[in-house]
């Protein structure tokens, strides 16, 4: 009981100091300091009546956010854009790290046909839903054949950090948690992939991302992440002292080196750490290495994202885009379903795995704003992404969390 | 592309060579303690602020500036926290006088001494070089395979120093502005983000703390850049309470997983301000010569019965000459308050004294350890 009138008082405190100081000049960091404090409080006050802590953080983030109370600016925001990368280096090295395609984990096989045939039957039935939406909506866009190929693509997309998140924060162990996990990272890759081929599809006389760059770019990522883990592998066998801090070196600097050669820093660091997971017996010090802080780590990156999600679109669309989070819902059950059936798995998979590929995140966003520069229709579809991403990033987590439970891989 | 990534990229590269170096070359001698004393981050920090210079020319950013706020009260809290109440009321009267003599005496003798060479600001500069670091004496009773036992009270004197220093220098920082009051307003927050963690802490476990040390180490950064106050003062203030608390033990545990780090970035912001400063007139090498000589008389020599009077048993070499890092944090630390450059005139003569402290260390612990 006075543990939560002290979390009470922390968080009304906070949000008067948050109010006395808005718009104040050189309070951003002390602003940041304890909207974080207020996130974290919040995240352990809700976590009591099963709300992730992801959850609260991106509520926060939402609350205290540009498109709500404004305590933060846009500017302020973006400014924040480099501390998120890094959260999201790390976040997607423990991924990488907790990955295992050896003896005790899930065949890649197994995890790519699983990915395949969820993600196409997904996008088929996206298409086929939306275009028949269509026909019975006043929504003139859903009859653009370019808008609704690309929604249907974006619906299946994913978020690796929220299912990252959810795992560690509840220390899901089990048939579900591995799935879940490797099936986000690749099918994240499938997404990217598919996304670049039906922009230089639908973009040709634009001079847009092609096939090919996209997909070199990924192929570097990949190859850069297997450099890193190497370098990380020698250094642990051969000096062996201050692992931590080589380890924030190594996520510091990549993740520039990413943003300067225009790499994919989570597909680099998913692929790091499956290295040092499958081909050398140092992953699980890695990931132990940055799992002692891994709580800040989540609190910043899910925090910011709050803080990105755009209510006035919410506002906009908001009919529909409950409505598109419903269908891509039962899409995904049914993908997931049929996905699991090929593979034969059991009801475990069949019936809960979809909940986890309910949260969106940066790779949805990415997409919406590239179309949103390129096709004429690009504003209403990036409004109406916005708004489907800030829902599903808010029930994602939530919904992930009572499949694990539900199948009893949390306690 | 800004100057902290620039940083990064050296600092990394750095790291691994010098990384590799000391897990394979732990030798006995004064070359292996020489450099694993790491000056070399003091060269890349050169480096870095040429090629920056040349090439890039880039301005202190936003984060930038959070960054190195972050550092500095990191460093006020590691020390802080290494404080805790419990612990000094058991030191023993002897090893307080001990202190109390040489500090005194010492800070007085560096004071004249920038008093009469003309610096600007005599008091400051003394505060900031009188002080001492256990870092060297760990590193010499690795490279020569001795026990701490040897040199125990030395190395508790040393500990101690730097919370003598950082108090002296806190006090300073709060009575020697105009704006004093809105400064203390300061201390109000302090205590009240403080009192939250204190009682949120209560009921959580070891990981939610790593956590909340995180979210206070920005915090209070933030604080610093907000009302202009010093960093480290308040880092170390906060470190001194958060370390009394029910777990205590934790904040002192996780700052010091991260030392390493902050300690190599500080090599390099003085590598950056070797180059700003740029003279070294034959006037700071004298006083560099003179502090020197007053710091080795002072704890070496002249207290020596005070000092036997803290042995129990054994006989223990006493070498407390060095100063440590400890002034470059404080350096760093008045330049990002004031954006005064006053403090830069004393790098020079700081990174000499350094140099000079460890060479005359290493040889009274060679002597001494001979003799016992």
């Amino acid at each position: 009981m006075k543990q939560k009138s002290t979390d009470i008082l922390t968080v009304i405190i906070g949000f008067a100091v948050l109010f006395i100081l808005n718009k104040t000049a050189g309070a951003f960091s002390l602003n940041l300091g304890i909207a974080l404090m207020i996130a974290f409080v919040l995240g352990e006050m809700l976590a009591a009546y099963g709300l992730p802590r992801i959850s609260s953080y991106l509520i926060l983030g939402i609350i205290v956010g540009p498109y709500a109370l404004e305590f933060f600016s846009e500017s302020a925001v973006k400014s924040l854009q480099i501390v998120d990368s890094i959260a999201l280096s790390s976040i997607a090295f423990v991924a990488g790290g907790d990955i295992n395609f050896r003896k005790g984990g899930i065949p890649f096989s197994k995890v790519l046909l699983f990915v395949g045939v969820q993600f196409f039957a997904g996008l088929v039935l996206a298409y086929l839903i939306i275009r028949g939406l269509g026909l019975f909506l006043e929504f003139e866009y859903f009859a653009i054949p370019a808008f609704i190929v690309f929604l249907a693509l974006i619906l299946n997309a994913v978020s690796p950090a929220t299912t990252v998140a959810i795992i560690k924060e509840s220390k899901a162990k089990g048939k579900l948690t591995k799935y879940t996990l490797s099936a986000a990272v690749v099918k994240d890759f499938i997404i990217i992939v598919f996304f670049s081929m039906l922009l230089s599809f639908f973009a040709k006389d634009t001079n847009t991302t092609s096939v090919a760059k996209v997909i070199i770019e990924e192929l570097m990522s990949g190859a850069a992440g297997v450099v890193t883990g190497i370098v990380v592998y020698l250094y642990i066998k051969y000096v062996k002292i201050n692992v931590g801090v080589l380890l924030f070196l190594v996520i510091i600097l990549a993740t520039w080196v990413c943003k300067e050669l225009h790499l994919n820093n989570l597909m680099l660091f998913i692929v790091a750490g499956v290295y040092l997971n499958n081909f050398t017996t140092f992953g699980r010090q890695v990931v132990d290495s940055i799992d002692s802080n891994f709580g800040i780590i989540l609190l910043v990156f899910f925090f910011s994202a709050g803080m990105v999600i755009d209510l006035n679109a919410l506002y906009d669309m908001m009919m529909i885009a409950v409505l598109i989070v419903l269908i891509r819902v039962i899409i995904l059950y049914f993908s997931s379903y049929l996905a699991a059936n090929t593979i034969r798995e059991d009801g475990k998979i069949r019936h809960w795995s979809f909940m986890g590929f309910v949260g969106q995140a940066g790779v949805s966003i990415g997409f919406a704003k590239i179309i949103a520069s390129i096709f004429p229709f690009g504003e209403v579809f990036q409004t109406l992404v916005l708004a489907v991403v800030g829902i599903n990033q808010v029930i994602g987590p939530v919904m992930f969390r009572f499949a694990l439970k539900k199948c009893k891989e949390i306690k | 592309m800004n100057e902290f990534f620039i940083s990064i990229f050296f600092l990394f590269i750095v790291f691994i060579g010098a990384a590799a170096f000391s897990a394979k070359t732990k030798k006995a001698n004064f070359s292996s303690y020489f450099l694993n004393l790491e000056m070399e981050y003091i060269v890349i920090g050169i480096l870095v602020y040429l090629i920056n210079l040349k090439f890039f020319n880039t301005t202190l950013q936003n984060t930038t500036t959070t960054f190195i706020g972050i550092t500095l009260s990191f460093m006020g809290m590691l020390i802080g926290t290494q404080f805790k109440y419990k612990i000094l009321k058991k030191i023993p009267g002897s090893f307080w006088k001990y202190i109390c003599y040489t500090y005194i005496s010492g800070f007085v003798l560096i004071y004249l001494v920038f008093y009469l060479m003309g610096y600007e600001t005599p008091y400051l500069y003394a505060i900031i070089i009188n002080t001492g670091m256990p870092y060297s004496l760990n590193l010499f009773a690795r490279l020569f395979r001795i026990g701490i036992s040897k040199y125990f009270n030395s190395m508790l004197v040393l500990s101690i120093y730097p919370a003598i220093t950082l108090a002296h220098y806190t006090v300073y920082f709060y009575i020697s502005n105009g704006d004093t009051p809105y400064r203390f307003l300061s201390l109000l927050w302090l205590i009240v983000f403080l009192f939250i963690i204190k009682e949120y802490g209560k009921q959580q476990s070891r990981k939610m703390f790593n956590t909340m040390c995180v979210i206070l180490m920005y915090t209070i950064s933030g604080l610093s850049i907000y009302l202009m106050v010093s960093p480290i003062a308040l880092g170390f203030i906060s470190g001194i309470i958060a370390s009394n608390f029910t777990f205590g033990d934790i904040f002192t545990n996780f700052y010091k997983s991260f030392e390493r780090f902050f300690y190599l970035f500080i090599y390099m912001i003085l590598g950056f301000f070797v180059v700003m400063h740029g003279t070294f007139l034959p006037k700071d090498i004298l006083t560099a010569f003179l502090i020197t000589g007053i710091l080795f008389i002072m704890r070496n020599i002249a207290f020596q019965r005070q000092f036997k009077k803290m042995e129990s048993n054994r006989v223990e070499v006493q070498a407390i000459t060095t100063i440590g890092v400890l002034p470059g944090f404080l350096i760093f630390d008045h330049l990002f308050i004031t954006f005064s450059l006053s403090s830069l005139a004393i790098v020079n003569i700081f990174l000499l004294i350094y140099i000079l402290t460890e060479i005359l260390n290493y040889r009274t612990l060679i002597n001494e350890t001979e003799k016992h």
